[in-house]
């Protein structure tokens, strides 16, 4: 009877642990790290496909981007998908909610994923926050992704798989994606609350095949009002006539080794240069040891971490800057000023002057192992060059992290911080 | 008894795994037996459950359940265990609670039947069980006050009855 019980109990432990899983290793893998092995053919190891991309128009200003997603709403004509991890209305953003109502109720079809995390939005947003449940009343498909509450608590570590993804499809035809939620403070805010972050927009059928082809099994896998592929079309001659490049794209999910394979490609093919804005680096040892061994092979790699003026996030990154210094690239944080307010929400990876990673993805722990996220690496040196701009002001307003400040900042009681940010950050 | 078991396997088998099919839960139990009262009990109930399919009217799934808990007397006893199948009878997802979740939720009632071990007495029951305020997701049950019956497979008695005041099911596969 005993045995029994130990048996059941054993089991019970074995498929929650089963959540706990890492796949940085494959930052590591010799595939990944074979200079013989092409960078195609290291992400077709790991299914990831290739596809065609216009040159994106890059949006830095949510105000910009807000003005922009609310013209593409009121351009809609038959379907919009929206997925945007942190998304609720405001005063400053009634007018866009507005137009998303306005849109279903017209009879086109609105489906907006959110995640479960929202409600516990500990930002300014918090200040500023209308749910968007009153979105159904207009025929918005509206699904919160893993929802927390008293009794779901009973998912136990199945609650950390968050979807962190931001992307946007319009009628099979418009695209974009990037680190933008639809929240006060990314695209609401007019002070100094408002995020700094970008949006990449483009044309792409074949990515918005893949996307769309990912959405509809998902979407069904966790929602009763189920869709078919079928009727989600695609404009094939959005891109027709224009100049396109080689990207690809990784819809990554918790557990999945494919952003790992991803950004740990990117590192092996680095041959002089990588600039990178991770967000929150709360990195892993395998994700360390991935950037030290570009950087042993003479890679130059910048790495900028935003002043978060959170103190719990920046206390929790400052612990861990001794470890992350321990990749030997020059690892600079912003400056403390009134434009570092401002936080820098950017996720951006530049390799060579010309692979441009953009997405959801932060460069850590959390990202690569327990959500859902979008990355997309554009082969392109004209798109290189833009962004490095971007860059390379952000980084003038940088200093460069010393042993010394490392040493101060990794102390015993900043340690719960660090660990809330590995694991939510 | 061996043909229950052989039918549900072939169940199992034949079925194919599709998204979020395994799941566990936990719930809060109560349970009385008749012929003995000192042997009410109360305590945890844990469970492993199968639904390989999502039909929106008799919907089977699969399932084994341990309870853990005190008698009268406090002592700790594990009073059942159980193997079974439960069928939800209809799916509704426009009904008046769907505002007590965050996204769509499905009115799902359900009734069980299952085989039940009393380690305590060393009888085996037989248990009918009747979940009338059901509600699930693809991917979670909310189930609240579930009464269940149980018989002695060897004289037909009814032995013990008891309610399930509430289980949470997660399906993480």
């Amino acid at each position: 009877m005993r045995r029994l019980l130990l048996v059941f109990l054993v089991l019970l432990t074995l498929i929650v642990a089963s959540g706990c899983t890492t796949t940085t290793h494959h930052m590591l893998n010799p595939i990944v790290l074979d200079p013989q092995v092409s960078l195609d053919e290291k992400l077709s190891a790991y299914s990831i496909p290739k596809v065609q991309v216009t040159f994106p128009k890059v949006y830095h200003d949510g105000l910009k981007w807000r003005d922009r997603v609310i013209e593409l709403i009121e351009g809609a004509e038959d379907y919009l998908i929206i997925s945007a991890f942190l998304a609720s209305s405001s005063e400053d953003l009634q007018p866009l909610y507005d137009a998303l109502a306005r849109k279903a109720e017209s009879g086109v079809r609105v489906y907006f994923v959110v995640d479960g995390i929202g409600p516990f939005d500990m930002t300014e947003t918090r200040f500023h926050l209308i749910p968007l449940k009153f979105l159904r009343e207009s025929g918005v498909h509206l699904l919160e992704f893993n929802p927390i509450s008293s009794a779901r608590l009973v998912s136990l570590f199945s609650l950390l798989d968050r979807d962190h993804r931001k992307y946007l499809i319009v009628d099979g035809k418009h695209l974009a994606m990037g680190g933008m939620n639809l929240n006060y403070i990314s695209i609401g805010a007019r002070d100094d609350n408002l995020q700094r972050d970008s949006m990449y927009e483009f044309y792409s059928p074949e990515l918005v095949t893949l996307l769309l082809d990912a959405f509809v099994p998902w979407w069904n896998e966790q929602s009763w009002e189920e869709i078919r592929r079928e009727d989600f079309q695609v404009d094939e001659t959005v891109a027709i006539g224009m100049k396109t490049y080689d990207a690809w794209y990784v819809d990554q999910h918790p557990g999945s080794d494919k952003v790992s394979a991803l950004f740990g490609s990117m590192l092996a093919e680095a041959k002089h240069e990588v600039k990178v804005l991770p967000f929150l680096p709360f990195m892993d040892s395998n994700m360390i040891e991935a950037f030290r061994t570009a950087s042993d092979r003479g890679v130059q790699v910048q790495m900028i971490i935003p002043f978060d003026k959170r103190v719990t996030n920046r206390k929790g990154i400052e612990y861990m800057v001794k470890d992350l210094r321990k990749m030997q690239i020059d690892l600079r944080i912003e400056k403390e000023s009134a434009e570092s307010q401002r936080l820098l929400h950017e996720k951006l990876m530049i390799v060579d002057d010309r692979y441009v990673v953009i997405g959801s993805t932060n460069i850590n722990y959390r990202s690569f192992n327990l959500a859902y996220e979008t990355s997309l690496v554009i082969d392109s040196e004209e798109l290189a060059r833009e962004v490095e701009k971007h860059f390379d002001e952000l980084y003038k307003k940088t200093v460069s992290i010393t042993e010394a400040m490392a040493e101060a900042w990794q102390t015993f009681a900043n340690w719960p911080r660090f660990a809330v940010g590995f694991f939510g950050g | 008894m061996r043909k229950l078991l052989f039918s549900l396997m072939l169940l199992l088998l034949c079925s194919s795994l599709s998204a979020r099919s395994l799941g566990y839960g936990v719930g809060f139990y109560g349970q009385n037996v008749e012929a003995e009262p000192e042997r009410a009990s109360s305590g945890a109930e844990f469970s492993l459950v199968y639904k390989p399919f999502l039909l929106a009217f008799l919907n089977p799934s699969l399932h084994v359940k341990n309870s853990v808990g005190t008698e009268m007397d406090g002592e700790w006893v594990a009073p059942y265990w159980e193997v079974g199948m439960s069928v939800d009878l209809i799916r509704i997802i426009d009904h008046p609670f769907n505002f007590l979740a965050h996204n769509v939720i499905a009115y799902t009632p359900s009734v069980s039947v299952a085989y039940q071990y009393d380690p305590r007495r060393n009888l085996s029951l037989a248990s009918v069980g009747f979940s009338p305020f059901k509600l699930s997701q693809k991917d979670f049950w909310y189930e609240y006050f579930s009464p269940f019956l149980t018989y002695d497979l060897k004289s037909g008695e009814l032995d013990s009855w008891g309610v399930n005041l509430v289980r949470y099911t997660f399906f993480f596969k």
